[in-house]
């Protein structure tokens, strides 16, 4: 019998060598754990690609060094649909070229096949923080270079991540950055504050003043301290003026505004002098980077380029980013609830740019943070943290998770599946993610924000899901090949219920499952006729995926 | 800085940390209630949420006072309605001048002009009353005015302190805690949402239901199968992890309510009044039928949650939300629609006097424009109230004075300081649905705050 373990850590290019370890030697529960956090499961086609690593530190230098599974640019069409697919067009027209659909499927095969899973998981947990949705930036090709920015900055420095997300045209159109003019002359028209509001609430330091640890500071009278003002948001709102879509394949505007273009970053447009004569030109008044502090000031008539400059290294240079980012990091990857010392070396992590030998030694190295965030002593071990240790498993991670596992051929058309579990891919319903990252779960004052899409409605459909796994077929239309598993090794296992169990019990459980599930498991595979092994393997599998112990990641 | 008031769950930093159990697991829903027959006069709410911040100020607009918003509204921008094209009502409580419905409203126009939608004006969060003087001098205020998820959990929970437990439930859900015990919704938990598990939904006891699925792949008299009784002793059984328990009590929830709810609506209930085919149509269709299987549900009292978003326009804002131009696939269209068609389906059941629907949306948006074609986050806003149960065809509070810096600004690009507290709205909800007083304080703590508590908008 295969040692599933070991093809789950091949299929990452991290087969863990038996004797040697991080620390000690390597568990087989806390590789599979290692692998459900750092990657979307695995297949066992990948086996050829076994290599022998002695550690998970070395699999992760390994990761590391993966190029990125780009999405590809295609041309755009035009803006009007009923021009660019007319009456009489393929009936997928409109589906291929004005919808998410392209960028679906290629994350959904990405994710099956690709090797950079890793940094496939940090960039969709980057997406989920940095959110452009599909919902106003409707065309694929519009949308592709967003993604690229996150998979090619996912390793990098969280600075030059902010600089290229805030001049991508997708995220300047989403949060209306692109083509926001200085206010007017009269005074009847303001600057656009949408992207002056969300950089900092949502992708950099969030609402109040935290401690390294995550908590938050208090004043005197123990209050939470506001980071920013209304008047600050008018002030940034400022900075970002003056901007506008690049000619194509060029780093300069010809006009303001300038027609679309996705493709390449946003430039400051300036007139036929040079002026950059759409940016306003008046003092402004940054962050403070001490709860007590001065702000920073940005001096008049500054140009807009150096204005833009100053302004994300002001952000990026609060002390909340290290927290704000990491914890959210924590809580994508690994855990709801982190401890706050846990949060704490994270912070560290971002903060020295350096964790346990990865990382440039530069503050916001995501590298550093990344490791930081996987070997922690919170994340490693046999067994899990605490009681309140896990996440529950976003509804695309479920389904990846559940068809690596077993092995499957896909087409990719996967978000049919996603979609009413409360996860529209890259259709995130605001800026605020598909799920609030802060959710607390009804009954408990514990942390889940992805309980925040498990509605009735929303659960069940992530069981039927399991049960159309198991016991059919995914098939969206009668044109597409679908997708389909193969859980031969369990069927194998079938004439042993309590080796069939135990498999289970290691490939998706840790080795953590409940003796009392256990019981009911093996009850339930021995009502079926042993001359059913198929029928015993799926109901062994329904029971495992459709529990909670497997539905929330540990 | 202006400031707020808080209260903290730990001395640390209200921050939440692990384990800390509210009430112990139970299996919220059909395994829990009480019997009831539905005997009595039936009763709902439905709450309409109006996501990204709904601009009324080219909802509802000053006919008579035209001038003031046009002053600010009719720049190189062009956000302004023109005046011709506004759908003229008459505002009794307002010094009987006439208002104009944004031109895309027709249909609530009628039902306004017919006494069953009223307007209440420049609701927003509020802790007390609050003037601009005192704003400008620090005075307290609500935390993260113009942040859009501060603003909506406020306008949910009913607290405008983040760290007051209060702020881990919705009004909705704590509502539904304390008629339950009255046994009025039957099997199902009263609150149903079709829009998620939102705040407004959760109660200390109760979880929302919402429809949708059933569990698929058993028999259709499962509790012979033997992996079914296998699964239910799974989702059963006591983990020691905290989330996986929440996890298996939730799903254990799902698997009855839903059993239990697709067997009252087959057949499914035929409703005859055509609804728009958009997503808040077909949301407010799933209430209608709802509400029509209320027997077979035993239902006496149910809460409904639906939602529409888009609101956020800051940029382009008369192609989203509605221009001068009639747009039938405009935001305000789609709200005027829908709630047109649910108002003339609770007419068709025979229930329009016992049902109440209202919108909320988290803020409202500047009055100034900005060079994009749209407007920015606001604060005080105009909301309806629609049903047979509304003393309608008038406004209800006071209609802010439109001007930049004007007495109820609170800046200087037309953000209204409220002048009725959401608290002030909801308590008026659900005094007729049935809290008193001593729920109405629990409920909403700012209540006491403010000198009225009823609004009067339901007889």
């Amino acid at each position: 019998m295969p040692n599933y373990n070991l093809r789950l850590l091949a299929a990452t290019g991290c087969l863990l060598g038996s004797a040697a370890a991080m620390a000690g030697s390597i568990n087989q529960a806390d590789a599979t754990r290692f692998l459900e956090q750092a990657a979307w499961g695995s297949d066992s086609a990948s086996l050829q690609n076994c290599e022998k690593l002695s550690s998970i530190s070395q699999c992760l230098a390994k990761q590391f060094n993966y190029s990125p599974s780009l999405y590809p640019v295609t041309a755009a069409f035009p803006a009007n649909s009923s021009v660019g697919c007319p009456a009489g067009s393929a009936k997928t027209c409109f589906r291929d070229n004005y919808t998410q659909y392209q960028n679906q499927v290629e994350f959904f095969n990405h994710a099956l096949t690709g090797q950079d899973q890793l940094r496939q998981r940090v960039a969709f947990a980057l997406h989920q923080i940095l959110v452009v949705s599909g919902v106003k930036i409707s065309q694929p090709s519009y949308f592709a270079p967003y993604l690229n920015v996150l998979q090619e900055n996912a390793f990098g420095n969280f600075r030059q991540l902010l600089e290229d997300i805030t001049l991508n045209p997708a995220m300047g159109h989403y949060l209306d950055m692109v083509n926001n003019n200085k206010p007017s002359a009269n005074g009847k028209l303001s600057s656009n504050e949408n992207y002056a509001r969300e950089v900092l609430q949502l992708f950099t330091i969030g609402l109040y003043w935290l401690n390294a640890d995550g908590s938050q500071m208090l004043d005197s009278q123990k209050l939470p301290i506001p980071t920013y003002s209304q008047d600050t948001i008018e002030n940034f709102a400022l900075v970002f003026t003056g901007w506008t879509y690049a000619d194509p394949g060029s780093a300069s505007a010809g006009k303001f505004p300038n027609a679309v273009n996705y493709a390449d970053p946003m430039v400051l447009y300036r007139n036929k002098n040079g002026l950059d004569q759409n940016h306003d030109k008046s003092a402004k008044i940054l962050l403070s980077l001490s709860p007590n502090g001065h702000p920073v000031n940005l001096p008049a008539n500054q140009d807009g380029k150096t204005d833009l400059k100053e302004a994300l290294d002001n952000i990026f240079n609060h002390p909340n980013v290290g927290p704000f980012i990491g914890k959210q990091l924590i809580q994508h990857l690994v855990t709801s609830n982190p401890s706050s010392a846990y949060v704490k070396r994270v912070t560290e992590a971002f903060n020295s740019g350096s964790s346990h030998g990865f990382g440039s030694g530069k503050r916001g190295d995501l590298q550093a943070v990344i490791a930081a965030i996987l070997l922690d002593q919170e994340a490693r071990g046999a067994t899990p943290a605490g009681p309140e240790f896990g996440r529950l498993r976003e509804p695309v991670q479920l389904v990846v998770n559940v068809l690596k596992a077993l092995n499957a051929e896909s087409d990719g058309i996967l978000n049919e599946e996603t979609l009413p579990m409360g996860q529209n891919l890259f259709n995130s319903p605001t800026v605020f993610n598909y799920y609030p990252h802060e959710y607390t779960v009804p009954g408990l004052i514990l942390q889940g924000p992805e309980f925040g899409i498990a509605s009735s409605s929303q659960l069940l459909t992530r069981e039927n899901f399991v049960n159309t796994v198991l016991f059919g077929k995914i098939q969206p239309d009668s044109t597409s090949s679908g997708t389909t598993v193969d859980f031969s090794q369990y069927t194998n296992l079938a004439n042993t219920p309590d080796v069939l169990v135990n498999q289970l019990n290691q490939d998706f459980l840790h080795g953590g499952m409940p003796q009392l599930m256990q019981t009911q498991l093996l009850a339930a595979i021995e009502s079926v006729p042993a001359n059913d092994p198929k029928l015993r393997a799926q109901t062994a599998l329904y029971l495992v995926l459709a529990s909670g112990q497997y539905q929330v990641q540990r | 800085m202006n400031q707020s008031r808080r209260k903290f769950l730990k001395a640390t930093g209200g921050c939440l940390t692990a384990g800390m159990l509210l009430n112990s697991f139970k299996t919220w829903g059909a395994s829990s209630a009480l019997s009831s027959q539905g005997s009595g006069q039936y009763q709902a709410l439905v709450c309409i949420f109006l996501y990204g911040g709904n601009d009324g100020n080219n909802m509802i607009i000053p006919y008579d006072a035209y001038a003031d918003y046009n002053a600010v509204r009719n720049t190189t921008a062009q956000l302004n309605i023109p005046k011709s094209d506004l759908l003229q009502i008459k505002a009794a409580s307002q010094g009987n001048q006439m208002f104009g419905l944004h031109p895309d409203m027709p249909e609530l126009q009628s039902i306004y002009q017919s006494g069953n939608l009223a307007v209440l004006c420049n609701v927003g969060t509020l802790v007390q009353p609050v003037t601009r003087s005192q704003y400008l001098a620090g005075g307290v205020v609500p935390d993260q005015l113009f942040s859009h998820a501060d603003q909506q959990n406020q306008w949910q929970t009913g607290t405008t302190d983040s760290y007051d437990t209060l702020a881990l439930t919705g009004w909705g859900g704590r509502t539904a805690d304390a008629l339950t015990a009255a046994a009025k919704s039957g099997q199902l938990p009263m609150v149903i949402t079709f829009a998620g598990n939102t705040p407004f939904t959760l109660g200390v006891q109760t979880q929302p239901f919402e429809p949708g699925q059933k569990l698929s792949g058993f028999p259709s008299q499962p509790a012979n199968s033997p992996r079914y009784q296998a699964l239910q002793a799974i989702l059963t059984e006591t983990d020691t992890a905290a989330l996986v328990n929440a996890a298996n009590r939730d799903v254990t929830s799902a698997i009855a309510n839903s059993d239990f709810y697709n067997t009252a609506l087959n057949p499914a209930p035929v409703i005859n009044t055509v609804f728009p085919g958009n997503s808040l149509g077909s949301q407010l269709l799933d209430v209608a039928k709802t509400i029509a299987a209320r027997k077979p549900l035993g239902a006496q009292q149910q809460i409904f949650f639906v939602s529409l978003g888009g609101f956020d326009t800051h940029t382009s804002q008369l192609a989203t939300q509605g221009g001068p131009v009639r747009n039938t696939n405009s935001l305000l269209s789609q709200v005027s629609q829908a709630m047109s068609a649910f108002y003339e389906a609770t007419n068709e059941l025979g229930v329009a006097n016992l049902v109440t629907t209202f919108t909320m949306s988290e803020f409202a948006r500047t009055l100034q424009p900005n060079t994009g074609g749209g407007t920015d986050h606001a604060w005080g806003n105009h909301h309806f109230i629609l049903g047979g149960a509304v003393k309608g065809g008038d406004f209800y509070g006071k209609f802010p004075k439109l001007a930049l810096a004007g007495p109820d600004d609170a800046t200087a690009e037309g953000r209204w300081i409220p002048t009725t507290s959401v608290d002030q709205y909801a308590a008026t909800l659900t005094t007729w649905f049935g809290l008193n007083s001593a729920e109405l304080q629990a409920n909403f703590p700012s209540l006491k705050n403010f000198s009225s508590q009823n609004l009067g908008f339901l007889g």
